[in-house]
């Protein structure tokens, strides 16, 4: 992960006094930097992308990462995936309880509904797979990709 | 100017950014969201005559603004100071100047669109990804072996700009402005 894996550890949030500020804006900011400090990383020859076209060819491990891709269920769990999405979650959580949760959830529920898509689609990552239908890695469509994707995790899993 | 007043300007600007990141007119294209901080607090900072906010940063956002022959020109007209880097060391660097890296393991990038980014300088080592949504440390992050980081140059603004609109000017402009604009980035 980064070396400041939270927003609120670097210095410029002390500096300036971020600590005072909880509002919609400062909401957003920080989901913004939470899937951000967790998709650094996330291109490397360790991380699990679901496309076998970025795999570095002079990496040891290559076939059987490339087995793992083909047969997933045999393959070893990526170590590298696992702990990037459990430490995400577990920052929404922590912003869900800074914010209130039932506040957190209307508030990303609103950021997903609201998501500018075309009529034809109902939903906005199907919308975002539209505009990337080779699947080629982009850093900027990755990490609005995943901002969405983790607002859909977060509602499923602790949304009683 | 105090830090309450450092911290307004700056929270606006970051949420103003984001947004052009989240909402993207070119979703595969190169991330603006530090321009579009830097505009606005230049905006903030000095709203009247200035042309900041005038000026068009879309072919940036389409093409990335290393590969666009422009650049040097724009950089020049907006008063914009290049330095390259001797050392890959962050000295003679300033915070809120833009710091340009290539990323070098050609076997791993080879096949991504870009292998230059930019951040945002913070003091200490630390880079704002341009992104705006995570800080690394330099000491640490050029010994990464995957990316294999090198740091190409940086961009400061002077203060000292000849680009002006129907009159109006981009600030910050003068030795008044550079002031003004040394002393929010001595708050950060």
């Amino acid at each position: 992960m980064s070396d400041y894996s939270n927003i609120s550890d670097t210095p410029f949030w002390t500096n300036l006094g971020f600590e005072v500020e909880s509002d919609d804006k400062m909401l957003f900011i920080e989901i913004w930097c939470a899937t951000s400090a967790g998709t650094k990383l996330r291109f490397t020859k360790n991380s699990k992308v679901q496309m076998i076209d970025f795999v570095d060819d002079e990496w040891e491990g290559k076939d059987s990462y490339l087995y793992s891709l083909e047969y997933p269920e045999e393959g070893p769990p990526n170590e590298f995936n696992i702990v990037r999405k459990e430490k995400l979650l577990a920052d929404f959580v922590t912003l869900s309880e800074k914010y209130g949760k039932e506040h957190f959830i209307n508030f990303i529920q609103s950021l997903y509904d609201n998501y500018p898509k075309p009529d034809s689609f109902n939903d906005p990552l199907d919308y975002l797979d539209s505009l990337n239908p080779n699947e080629n890695f982009h850093i900027k469509w990755a990490l609005i990709y995943d901002v969405l994707y983790f607002i859909t995790e977060y509602i499923r899993i602790h949304n009683d | 100017m105090t830090k309450d007043e450092c911290r307004s300007i700056f929270k606006e600007a970051w949420h103003k950014a984001i947004q052009k990141e989240f909402y993207p007119k070119y979703i595969m294209g190169a991330h603006v969201g530090g321009i579009y901080f830097l505009r606005d607090i230049c905006m903030q900072l000095f709203p009247e005559n200035n042309i900041a906010d005038q000026l068009n940063y879309e072919q940036y956002e389409k093409v990335s603004a290393t590969q666009i022959r422009a650049t040097t020109n724009d950089f020049g007209k907006l008063g914009l100071l290049t330095t390259q880097f001797e050392k890959q060391e962050l000295t003679n660097v300033n915070k809120g100047d833009v710091v340009f890296i290539k990323l070098e393991n050609s076997t791993l990038l080879k096949k991504l669109a870009g292998k230059i980014t930019s951040y945002l300088y913070m003091g200490n080592n630390l880079l704002f990804d341009i992104n705006l949504g995570h800080i690394i440390d330099w000491l640490e992050w050029k010994q990464n072996g995957e990316w294999s980081p090198r740091l190409l140059f940086s961009v400061r603004n002077s203060g000292n700009n000849s680009i002006s609109i129907d009159g109006k000017q981009f600030r910050p402009n003068g030795e008044a402005d550079k002031l003004i604009w040394d002393e929010f980035w001595s708050k950060v």
